[in-house]
């Protein structure tokens, strides 16, 4: 297979994809938020296993007339699966809300048994999603850090640039689609990261490579070639970890949705970003073949093959 | 360098060090994986809950018994003074579980009845060849076996708040005792303290007295309003000890009264600085594990009676008005019931010299404690005096299996409370003990720091509470390790599949590579004891999906090297060189965002980050070496025309 795609060519059209895309996230972002799981937003959490179908307002009902108010009751993966989450503030004492729950239930019906109870105090919320977005932010500067010194400055605000846009999309993704947010979903936005990265190193591996390499051509040029010869690597790379998620997604459980889908998401969005945003980052920022010459001081060893036949 | 070029070796071989390294290291990444694949026993433990050794006779006698009842064992072994008795299924698990604790219960030793305890235990089914080299499975995480999770925070406030009391006191001493006229002293937030004077020169010559005298306080002079005030604070170093101090108080307390109910494998762990974890494996609801959380230790000054003799109390002729108690090393002590001083009264207790040079405990008592001390040992000169220390645990009600039983309500039934008391030193009063004294003897340090600890927490009661707690059914956590099996196991023959359609002989190579990655991300787990959570799985899945990326990356190298008209070894070698860097750059990024990860994650997401990380590092060698050291082995040695990639 030999491409030959002028990529940035579209790259307006590219940018105007993303800017709608980010628009459309940050608005979801602020208007109607995340639906947080109990990792953020404290509360008590029940699942319960029915053994045969049940329906969501039964569970209401029987909870409602037993003066347990304010619940949150969703299906969980079956519909004979069933979460109930409860805020902090109900006033049934902590210790007694387990056993009032199971006797409202079982009251309405007998088949019901209790699977899984999580517990969190609001302040570990609190904590949480500030330690999260300080990760979040930490690592978005280590990577910059790194980038700057084995590239170039250009590229470290290029490659920063895709992660924030791949972030920032599923994050929006998460909102639109109101899935729940928890702490795994956190953890596979973090492994995005480093996923879209893999990607963007792999070409700006490749841009920088070849503005050694090709004497003529405009940055655009180097780019786009090197944007095409890396496309087999990228889709194949794409494609096998796809595979991977889709099975996890299929038979992960319902405690792994959420990160499947983020990572789903997150690989998509990822390969996306670092043909378009990392590259046309790089090139709105100028650049030049004379920025990548210093990095080369092990020159006489690296060349000694080369030379022998 | 002039000195000796190496010998340059043809392309694509190896020198054999290498081809061995590989090797070496994959076999050993096979025997550190190795004991995950033997699964679980049924069994049942049964520990002393004061952490001594299990009589043998004890595990021989509830053995024969076992076999009476035509239950059939696989295997019994005593380890670290723990027995576990191995059995092939649940049922058998269950009955030789209730054997047990009737064997128990019934016992005629006291000693045996009250301190063993038994539990029912998922015990790793690791040959012995295997466990004598120190190898041991994957731990599993609460997602993954069932069980309880806490996580608890250390009330501090009232200890701040306790010594910023003393603090007041102690100024006001202070300044008493030199006759420096103060207009307030008052405590402010929640770990300072605020001094007011007339004028500076009373400021002044507070601040030199009270600089020496008051440790653990920075001290700021300060005018307002005509007034000069002189503001004390807590000092990092006070705040920390005390912090430190409380929190390990509390988790010995819980451990103690874990290992008392009888839980396997528990984790007490320190988190931060006033958390605390707990995971109870095994335990399916919270009311059984809320139940054991609070403090009940206390300490009290008393005389020893020295009226009446040891040997007769001993015989049996206990004097109403005293109590017979056992020293830490054993011997007995006949002491009064009444108190001197309770231990609230204790505000301080650390280790230092005495003039022959072996360690003294000081003891500082708050004003009121001193003044007591003072009358009570004034009147009681050359007569020895006992600091006890009680702990009272609760008794809650079992049934005959040794679970617990729970009312209406979902809380356990208490039934009763086991107090033990212990004189932990008897010393002789030598002059009249004022708010400050002193213990002396020819003490080791150890026993000297032990017991300035004991006095420290008979005055430094910090209470807990539950922030966190969650519990997960058994059948949630087999669900789970079945999910992530299956994911991992479809996942990767979808990738091998892939590979092959697309690399041919080289597909196969890299195949290879990714089983041995595989393997490797096991035994380093096993190895360094991590433990496996769902996250963790997902986390395999996803290094399995990212690993081939670096032989992709090769591989696409070496097809471009051919169309560029490179002879086959030639494109091998180029490929493989050009994409060394890219690699490197590419993974060393996604491990700063994992590290990261750790650093910030608690509990699953940790342990998602750490397959994450190893799978990284191990599918690096895999991807690089290992395919390398196969690939020059195929296509080293003989001149190729063709690759089939």
């Amino acid at each position: 297979m030999n491409f030959n795609i002028p990529f940035l060519k579209f790259k307006n059209i590219a940018v105007v994809f993303s800017i709608l895309l980010i628009i459309a996230s940050l608005t979801s972002l602020f208007t109607k938020g995340l639906n947080v799981g109990l990792d953020f937003s404290g509360g008590t959490m029940i699942q319960v296993k029915y053994d045969s179908q049940v329906e969501i307002q039964d569970v209401r009902k029987a909870l409602e007339s037993s003066g347990v108010e304010g619940a949150v009751i969703q299906y969980f993966g079956t519909s004979s699966d069933v979460t109930i989450r409860l805020p902090n503030n109900i006033d049934i004492p902590n210790k007694q809300l387990d056993a009032k729950v199971m006797d409202a239930l079982q009251a309405e019906r007998e088949d019901v048994t209790k699977v899984r109870r999580a517990f969190l105090d609001a302040t570990v919320g609190e904590e949480l999603k500030e330690e999260g977005g300080l990760a979040m932010l930490v690592a978005l500067f280590c990577i910059m850090v790194y980038v700057a010194i084995r590239f170039e400055w250009k590229f470290a605000v290029g490659s920063v640039a895709a992660l924030a846009h791949d972030v920032i999309i599923v994050a929006g993704f998460f909102s639109i689609t109101q899935i729940e947010f928890d702490l795994t979903v956190l953890a596979a936005i973090l492994a995005v990261i480093g996923y879209s990265l893999n990607d963007t190193i792999v070409v700006y591996d490749r841009i920088r490579e070849n503005f050694l390499k090709m004497r003529k051509g405009s940055p655009m040029d180097v780019m786009n070639r090197s944007l095409n010869q890396t496309l087999t690597r990228t889709m194949i790379t794409s494609l096998t970890t796809l595979l991977v998620l889709v099975a996890l997604f299929l038979v992960g459980g319902e405690l792994i949705h959420g990160f499947s889908i983020a990572l789903l998401a997150g690989v998509v969005i990822g390969t996306y970003s670092s043909i378009y945003v990392a590259s046309a980052a790089a090139l709105a920022l100028g650049v030049t073949k004379e920025d990548l010459m210093p990095p080369e001081i092990e020159k006489e060893g690296a060349d000694q093959d080369q030379i022998m036949p | 360098m002039i000195l000796g070029q190496p010998k340059q070796l043809p392309l694509n071989t190896f020198p054999t060090w290498k081809y061995l390294m590989v090797v070496a290291v994959i076999l050993l990444g096979i025997l550190l994986a190795l004991p995950n694949i033997f699964g679980e026993d049924y069994a049942v433990q049964i520990s002393d809950k004061r952490g001594e050794p299990v009589p043998q006779e004890v595990l021989t006698a509830i053995e024969s018994k076992l076999s009476e009842n035509e239950i059939s064992i696989k295997q019994t072994e005593l380890t670290d003074g723990r027995g576990l008795i191995r059995l092939i299924n649940s049922d058998d698990q269950n009955e030789a579980k209730r054997i047990a604790f009737q064997f128990v219960q019934n016992h005629e030793s006291d000693d045996i009845k009250n301190n063993l305890v038994v539990a029912a235990n998922l015990a790793a089914a690791t040959p012995d060849w295997l466990s004598n080299l120190g190898l041991s499975p994957m731990k599993l995480g609460l997602d993954l076996r069932g069980g309880v999770h806490f996580l608890l925070e250390v009330d501090l406030d009232g200890l701040f708040k306790k010594e910023q009391e003393k603090a007041v006191t102690s100024v006001k001493a202070i300044l008493y005792e030199n006759k420096i006229y103060y207009e307030s002293i008052e405590p402010r937030n929640e770990t300072a303290v605020v001094a007011r004077f007339k004028t500076q020169e009373l400021q002044e010559k507070a601040f030199s007295e009270i600089n020496q005298q008051l440790q653990g306080f920075t001290i700021q002079d300060q005018e307002v309003d005509g007034s000069y005030l002189l503001t004390f604070t807590m000092t990092e170093d006070k705040l920390r000890e005390i912090r430190d101090f409380a929190v390990k108080k509390n988790v010995t307390t819980l451990s103690n009264r874990i290992n008392a109910i009888g839980v396997a494998e528990p984790l007490i762990q320190r988190q931060g600085t006033n958390r605390i974890i707990v995971q109870l494996p095994g335990i399916q609801d919270t009311a059984t594990a809320r139940s054991i959380i609070g403090d009940t230790r206390t300490l009290e000054f008393r005389l020893v009676n020295t009226k009446r003799s040891v040997s007769e109390a001993v015989a049996g002729r206990v004097p109403f008005d005293s109590e017979l108690l056992k020293e830490s090393d054993g011997r007995p002590v006949l002491v009064f019931k009444e108190a001197m001083l309770d231990g609230e009264h204790v505000t301080g207790a650390g280790t230092s010299a005495d003039e022959r040079g072996f360690p003294q405990i000081n003891i500082q008592l708050d004003g009121a404690g001193g003044s007591i001390m003072a009358e009570k040992s004034g009147k009681n000169i050359d007569k020895p005096m006992a600091i006890i220390l009680t702990e009272v645990t609760p008794i809650f009600k079992q049934n005959e299996y040794g679970d617990f039983v729970k009312n209406e309500q979902g809380e356990l039934i208490k039934i009763g409370e086991n107090i033990t008391k212990e004189a932990v030193s008897v010393a002789t009063i030598q002059s009249t003990l004022g708010s400050s004294f002193r213990i002396t003897g020819q003490f080791t340090q150890q026993y000297a720091s032990n017991l300035a600890l004991i006095l420290k927490s008979g005055s430094l009661k910090a209470p807990i509470y539950v922030i966190e707690d969650s519990t997960v059914g058994p059948s949630l956590g087999a669900e789970n390790i079945q999910n992530g099996t299956n994911s991992i196991i479809i996942g990767f023959v979808l990738v091998l599949i892939f590979m092959l359609l697309r690399y041919k002989v080289f597909g196969v190579v890299a195949n290879i590579a990714l089983v041995c990655n595989l393997v490797l991300i096991v035994g380093v787990m096993s190895l360094i004891g991590a433990v496996l959570t769902l996250p963790g799985m997902a986390g395999i899945v996803l290094t399995v999906g990212m690993a081939v990326d670096a032989n992709v990356l090769i591989f696409e190298r070496i097809r471009e090297e051919l169309k560029d008209g490179m002879s086959p070894a030639r494109a091998i070698h180029n490929g493989y060189d050009a994409a060394l860097s890219t690699i490197a750059d590419a993974n060393i990024t996604t491990a700063i965002a994992a590290l990261i990860l750790f650093a910030i994650g608690t509990g699953p997401i940790k342990g998602f980050a750490i397959t994450l990380l190893f799978g990284i590092l191990t599918s690096m060698f895999t991807a690089i070496v290992g395919s390398r050291a196969l690939i020059n082995l195929i296509y080293g040695k003989k001149s190729v025309k063709k690759l089939a990639i």
